[in-house]
């Protein structure tokens, strides 16, 4: 009996981590520009140039931007302003809070991008103490540029969707594009799958458990 | 006699390797290609065999084929390896050109120059080659998933030989064999890894069997037929990965001493222990003579070439440095010892932070909170473990030899994974040692949480439970986490 009611008791203390995972909302991705923020590539400060990286494809159903600030001497950082740069000019612009002590900060649009978007997306500081911005050195031809002058090296950049999502909320975009990523022969299935054997590993384990241990 | 030994393995030994291989599927089927550590390379092995019949060879050159090197690129996998801000392909639009790299008719033919894999025996790869080519009218990406299924079989063997290795050193609790291995089967550093196309699938099997082997030699005796087991055993291991020779010397020595001291039947586990010995020795020699003669490669490359050669350990080693080298590689640092890891902690950051998990090319892993939390898990389950220990020490002593044959069995694997790794450092400044480099262990980890399950005494089968629980719940946060890393 003690084996049986340790189980439940193990199963739902399992259940409630999982579903405060699970339920837990945060800002989500609808990409990157796959750039990793080795080290600092720009210095953004009030009333300096702003700084503009191109050749962005910025995904569809993007709600936000977001640079990797860390402040460059120790006081708070923000607001920044960031405009996506299309062919036609100015396409959506967005600002983000002040007072920010550092790590990803985003600046919510004014227009979120429906389709995919070719740009260049740009931020500049308006405001609270100067930020060093995150990337990784590159070639000339697709480094940031700042002024007409080209920095040395390209910025990281995040594409974020709208609001506070969940990872239940996520989880079809999540099953989606896992579809996608890994080619897999299953196609649609895949996800299907995987949760199939998720549950039959559980499944059947317990069942060993309560059959043979507890 | 296959059917008597498939009828002794019991519905719950089954049960258990049938559900490891579900675990090691769900991994293989979220991991993205070719992110596995080295898969690039191991497919890139498989497919220079399958499509020429030989083995890469020891050169500088192009070691993948222009189709995988495409596939590569398509897949933005430079983009996303080693850098979380990386993301594979996720939208239609980035699903195109993928799709359009994968169908081209490229060459499959034109690598096979040397890469991390080229020094490896062939025997995983001459195993997937039939995946690979039962797939050979899909994609690469199709080739790569039939690849990967051979390694979540092999996860399977390597469980049931964790349940059979537990079911014989705790024979007085049958139920402790499923709760090793089921916590072993779900060990998300063990079945994240032979999710993937690896040799380590085959070398964690094998590994699991030769432990259990001897066991099963230390109840039963060693009989003929045991010897056969056991020499096939040791062969299929050093044929999939040289690593694998760590653990023989500690079994050879322990069984030697077994045969000598039954006085009854010294001559029969004699003949038994020659049967194994000639076994070995045959498929060695089959491997030498295909290598040198039909292959045409040089015997030993890459790091084991290097600790053998004059720039390695055996010309340029310094005895004092290597010995501090490798104590502290496992172990806390003595006062008087020069810090051979002034950044890192190898201990903590390699070995317990890597075994509890750290995923893909280890370029992701828990948040930092997770691995306090493991480690007062662990904590707790070792006390226990050692609590049985100590209660059951009469029987310890008894059983001396073959507890001493465990432990030398896993001595020589960490003394054979350091000193190519000290001669790596030393040639190249970087530590290349992995927590998987521990899997051939893994059988061992089974039998201490079974073990630790027994120490908590009148609540034992509880302690098992919930050790099975949250070795499944830690296995689904790592399985989160990951799809967290590539798709969100």
């Amino acid at each position: 009996v003690a084996g049986r009611i340790s189980l439940v008791l193990a199963l739902v203390a399992a259940l409630a981590v999982v579903a405060f995972l699970a339920l837990s909302r945060d800002r989500r991705l609808s990409g990157t520009n796959d750039v990793k923020p080795a080290l600092a590539v720009a210095t953004l400060a009030q009333g300096g140039p702003r700084v503009c990286q191109p050749g962005q494809l910025v995904p569809a159903g993007t709600a936000a931007v977001a640079v990797l600030a860390t402040p460059a001497g120790g006081r708070p950082v923000g607001p920044l302003v960031a405009e996506l740069r299309g062919a036609t000019g100015v396409v959506a612009t967005g600002r983000s809070a002040g007072g920010h002590r550092g790590g990803w900060l985003a600046a919510p649009l004014d227009r979120p991008v429906r389709a995919p978007l070719e740009a260049s997306v740009c931020v500049r500081q308006v405001g609270g103490a100067p930020a060093l911005v995150s990337g990784v050195p590159t070639v000339p031809a697709t480094a940031a540029r700042a002024a007409r002058r080209r920095l040395p090296g390209a910025l990281s950049l995040r594409y974020l969707r709208p609001g506070r999502e969940s990872w239940v909320e996520l989880a079809p975009v999540v099953a989606a594009r896992a579809e996608i990523a890994t080619a897999s022969p299953l196609g649609p299935a895949t996800p299907w799958a995987f949760g199939a054997l998720v549950a039959l590993l559980w499944a059947g384990s317990l069942f060993l458990v309560i059959r043979l241990v507890a | 006699v296959i059917r008597r030994a498939a009828a002794s393995v019991g519905p719950a030994g089954w049960a258990c390797a049938g559900l490891a291989v579900a675990c090691a599927l769900g991994w293989a089927l979220i991991v993205p290609p070719f992110h596995v550590p080295d898969e690039t390379d191991h497919v890139a092995y498989v497919q220079y065999l399958a499509e020429t019949g030989g083995i890469p060879s020891p050169v500088a050159g192009q070691g993948l084929s222009t189709e995988q090197r495409t596939a590569m690129v398509a897949t933005q996998f430079f983009a996303v390896v080693g850098n979380r801000e990386g993301k594979p392909p996720w939208t239609e639009r980035e699903a195109e050109p993928v799709r359009r790299a994968l169908a081209a008719d490229l060459p499959r033919d034109d690598g096979g120059a040397a890469t991390s894999a080229t020094n490896n025996p062939p025997l995983y790869y001459l195993l997937a080659v039939p995946a690979y080519a039962a797939a050979a009218d899909g994609d690469l990406l199709d080739r790569l998933l039939a690849m990967r299924l051979v390694s979540v079989l092999l996860a399977g063997v390597t469980a049931l030989g964790v349940f059979l290795f537990v079911r014989e050193v705790l024979p007085a609790t049958p139920w402790a064999a499923v709760v090793g291995a089921l916590a072993a089967a779900v060990q998300p550093t063990f079945a994240f890894v032979t999710s993937g196309v690896t040799n380590d699938a085959l070398l964690f099997a094998a590994s699991a069997w030769l432990f259990f082997l001897v066991a099963r030699t230390f109840r039963a005796g060693l009989t003929p037929a045991l010897g056969v087991a056991l020499g096939v055993a040791v062969a299929l291991g050093a044929l999939a990965k040289i690593t694998f020779l760590g653990l023989v010397p500690g079994a050879a020595l322990g069984l030697l001493i077994l045969a000598l001291r039954d006085r009854g039947h010294r001559r029969r586990a004699l003949l038994a222990l020659g049967v194994a010995g000639t076994i070995v020795t045959v498929a060695g020699a089959a491997y030498v003579v295909a290598r040198t003669a039909l292959w045409d490669r040089p015997l030993f490359t890459g790091a084991v070439a290097q600790s053998r050669g004059a720039g390695g350990a055996a010309g340029g080693l310094n005895e004092r440095e290597f010995v501090a080298y490798a104590w502290q590689f496992y172990l806390p640092r003595l006062p008087f010892m020069v810090d051979q890891f002034p950044e890192y902690y190898p201990l903590w950051q390699t070995w317990f932070m890597g075994f509890v998990g750290r995923f893909g090319w280890l370029d992701h892993g828990f948040p930092a909170l997770v691995y306090k939390v493991a480690l007062a898990v662990y904590l707790p389950l070792a006390a226990l473990a050692v609590s049985a220990l100590v209660r059951a020490r009469r029987t310890l002593r008894r059983r001396g030899l073959e507890v001493a044959t465990y432990l030398l069995m896993g001595a020589g694997l960490l003394a054979l994974i350091v000193l190519p790794g000290y001669t790596y450092r030393e040639t190249t400044g970087f530590v290349f040692e992995q927590a998987r480099y521990l899997l051939p262990l893994l059988a061992l980890y089974g039998a201490l949480l079974a073990l630790a399950a027994r120490g908590a005494g009148r609540l034992a089968p509880v302690a098992g439970t919930l050790i099975v629980v949250l070795a499944l719940t830690h296995g689904l946060l790592a399985q989160l986490l990951t799809l967290g890393r590539y798709y969100a």
